[in-house]
């Protein structure tokens, strides 16, 4: 795979140069996407209970000690997973229907929608996160969990719909109509013909609904209060109060239950076929 | 007894455009029609009407005599093949064919036998287990029968049904097609734009143009006396000679300018004035080489500019003494006289001719 292939007319001192850069420059990303995670993984182990140099004189588990001791990550880690779970479980269902309708052409404005819904999100998450808790106070909805839940939804919302539409525009419409000329009626149709076509554009919403939910700092920002803190909202928060690597520690677990998913999806669905299908074939195929 | 099909009056506008304009048409148990036009001529549209994918905007559709408004396309009984087959990618063969008796509460049982039974009548025993995109087009296009006819609907329509395939296949699955249909007694409409597709599968012909039905008979009829300009010119290549109509010494004959007669079964009389004589290129046989001598009656001379080989029959293009050019089709015999240039002696049937209005 090196440029020197298509270069070989100019010489080869040149195709060397060119095919040495490449690989410099494919060695400074490695360093640069891995550094941190290996200085994620070095900090996590620090036996001191302060910040000094690294390497650290001495390892430990001290932090990992602390992520199941301390009394703010367990309860704040229940909040995030339930704000995440009931945004996955909305998206899921409603997400679907929302992009089943838009993607039908049938409702009015439908061709605007899938317009907004395919194009990128670009509304900053900070103005997101403000104007939300403007308008759910106007609404009277003052709980944080209730707040959470809604502001989260918001945000992962259109990922979700776009993953269900991207693998609804490459389908057939008349498969539906082979369906019900062959005696299903719309639900019928839905279940059986509809739904297992698009499984995988609702699994990749729900993996980016999760993803985004459970790692968003600067929307939830706004929308938490004393009792209803998500995870890592209340680490941002605790490590400005107090020298405190325990979000390390829940960092490298992050990566490993991260892996893991990875490679159960892998096994199970094909990731690039999650990926690949679900969010990037999009308007090529909509013809 | 009451038709199969009765399709009344039938206008389907599309926003601007007028899909369809008034097309009524019947059809009876156990027949096959084919409705045979150009592209957006309105086919799939009445196959969608009689489906119930689109309701009309004036007029009615009714199935056994019962009519159809209102009613969704599960809650009629109709079978309807895609052009593209439209099989369900994530079934087998096997589910892809059973999936109608499914909604239709027939056991277990039943099912299995009737999969069978399908199966075999396509021809595709074995084959049960496989997906889809596993078989070939013409396997596809077995399967989508199959399933049209599994629940053995009151009508099964046929839309474009072979023209995905390649011309050897689309031959075979032709003849195979027919025979099915014949054996099983459906009642089928076939859409194409194939005017060999129309005459081989239809009993009884629709010719439409630009949403409306211009013409219909049995094949025959339609190809060789066709009404207009369009379905003669649709059904395959034809002769437009000019000339008048005259009583001549043995009776009624069509004169060419350039002095050829041509005996016609009788003066044209529901069309008055008729100065146009459209022939089938096999109504005019070449006789052979031009000696000068002959110029009876039923006979022209002219040159032969051009031969174009068919395969079975070889067309050749013969420019009359009069100016006038013709296409004449002979079997594909004898070749060794066929010299561009020469001059050739043709002999016309005008029996089988249609008569038109300048
Ligand atoms: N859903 C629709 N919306 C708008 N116009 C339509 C729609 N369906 C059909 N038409 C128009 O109605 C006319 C008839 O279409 P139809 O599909 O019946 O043609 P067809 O005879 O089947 O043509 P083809 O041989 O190309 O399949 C065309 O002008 C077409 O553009
Ligand atoms: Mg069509």
């Amino acid at each position: 795979m090196s440029i020197g292939s298509n270069t070989v007319m100019r010489g080869a001192w040149q195709d060397r140069l060119a095919g040495g850069l490449i690989w410099a420059l494919l060695g400074v990303t490695l360093v640069f996407l891995l550094l941190p995670l290996v200085v994620a993984v070095v900090m996590s182990l620090d036996s001191r209970p302060f910040l000094g140099q690294l390497p650290p004189p001495s390892l430990s588990l001290q932090w990992y000690a602390k992520v199941f001791t301390s009394d703010y990550i367990g309860p704040s880690f229940a909040t995030s997973l339930v704000v995440a779970l009931v945004a996955v479980a909305l998206n899921a269902t409603a997400g679907t229907a929302a992009a089943v309708a838009i993607t039908s052409g049938r409702l009015p404005g439908s061709r605007l929608l899938a317009q907004l819904f395919l194009s990128p999100l670009v509304v900053p998450a900070v103005v997101i996160g403000f104007g939300l808790l403007l308008v759910l106070a106007r609404l009277g909805i003052t709980s944080g969990i209730g707040r959470l839940m809604l502001g989260h939804i918001v945000i992962t919302l259109p990922y979700a719909i776009r993953a269900c539409m991207a693998s609804l525009v490459g389908q057939d419409r008349r498969l539906t109509e082979a369906a019900a000329i062959l005696g299903a009626n719309e639900w019928q149709a839905f279940r059986s013909v509809t739904l297992p076509l698009i499984r995988t554009g609702i699994i990749t919403g729900a993996i980016f609904t999760l993803a985004i939910s459970l790692d968003d700092v600067a929307v939830s920002m706004f929308l938490v209060d004393r009792q209803n803190i998500t995870l890592p909202v209340a680490l941002v928060t605790h490590m400005r109060a107090a020298f405190d690597l325990t979000i390390a520690a829940i960092a490298v677990m992050a990566m490993v239950f991260t892996a893991f998913v990875v490679l159960i999806l892998d096994v199970t669905l094909g990731i690039d076929r999650v990926i690949g299908q679900g969010l990037y074939r999009s308007e090529k195929e909509n013809s | 007894m009451t038709d199969t099909l009765e399709f009344d009056a039938v206008t389907k506008q599309f926003g601007a455009v007028t899909a369809l304009d008034g097309v009524g048409f019947s059809v009876k148990q156990g027949e096959t029609i084919a409705l045979l036009g150009p592209s957006g001529c309105g086919k799939t549209t009445i196959l969608r009407l009689i489906a119930g994918f689109e309701q009309p905007d004036a007029g009615r559709v009714l199935l056994g005599g019962r009519d159809m408004a209102g009613l969704r396309p599960y809650q009629r009984n109709v079978g309807l093949l895609f052009q593209h087959y439209a099989l369900f990618p994530h079934m087998t063969v096997a589910e892809n064919i059973a999936y109608g008796l499914r909604y239709r509460g027939t056991p277990k049982a039943e099912v299995a036998a009737r999969v069978t039974e399908m199966l075999r009548l396509v021809r595709l025993e074995g084959m049960a287990d496989r997906r889809p995109d596993q078989l070939s087009g013409g396997q596809q296009q077995r399967v989508a029968l199959a399933r049209a006819m599994a629940t053995r609907p009151e009508l099964l329509l046929l839309d474009e049904p072979l023209s995905a395939l390649d011309a050897r296949l689309r031959q075979d699955l032709r003849t195979e097609l027919r025979d099915l249909l014949a054996e099983t007694g459906t009642t089928a409409i076939v859409v194409t734009h194939d005017q060999e597709e129309a005459m081989s599968l239809g009993q009884r012909i629709f010719v439409m143009r630009a949403g409306r039905i211009l013409q219909q008979g049995i094949p025959d009829e339609v190809y060789w006396q066709p009404q207009d300009r369009f379905t003669a010119e649709f059904m395959g290549r034809v002769n437009w000679l000019d000339g008048s109509f005259v009583t001549g010494a043995a009776g009624p004959v069509f004169r060419t300018p350039g002095g050829w007669e041509i005996a016609v079964p009788a003066l044209p009389s529901g069309q008055a004035g008729a100065t146009e004589l459209c022939l089938r290129p096999e109504s005019i046989e070449m006789v052979g080489a031009d000696h000068g001598i002959r110029t009876d009656t039923g006979t022209m001379r002219g040159v032969l500019e051009q031969t174009t080989l068919l395969g079975p029959t070889r067309i050749l293009s013969v420019r009359l003494s009069d100016g006038q050019s013709v296409e004449v089709a002979m079997p594909n015999r004898s070749q060794a006289m066929l010299q561009v240039g020469s001059f050739v002696m043709l002999a016309v049937n005008g029996h089988n001719g249609a008569f038109f209005g300048a």
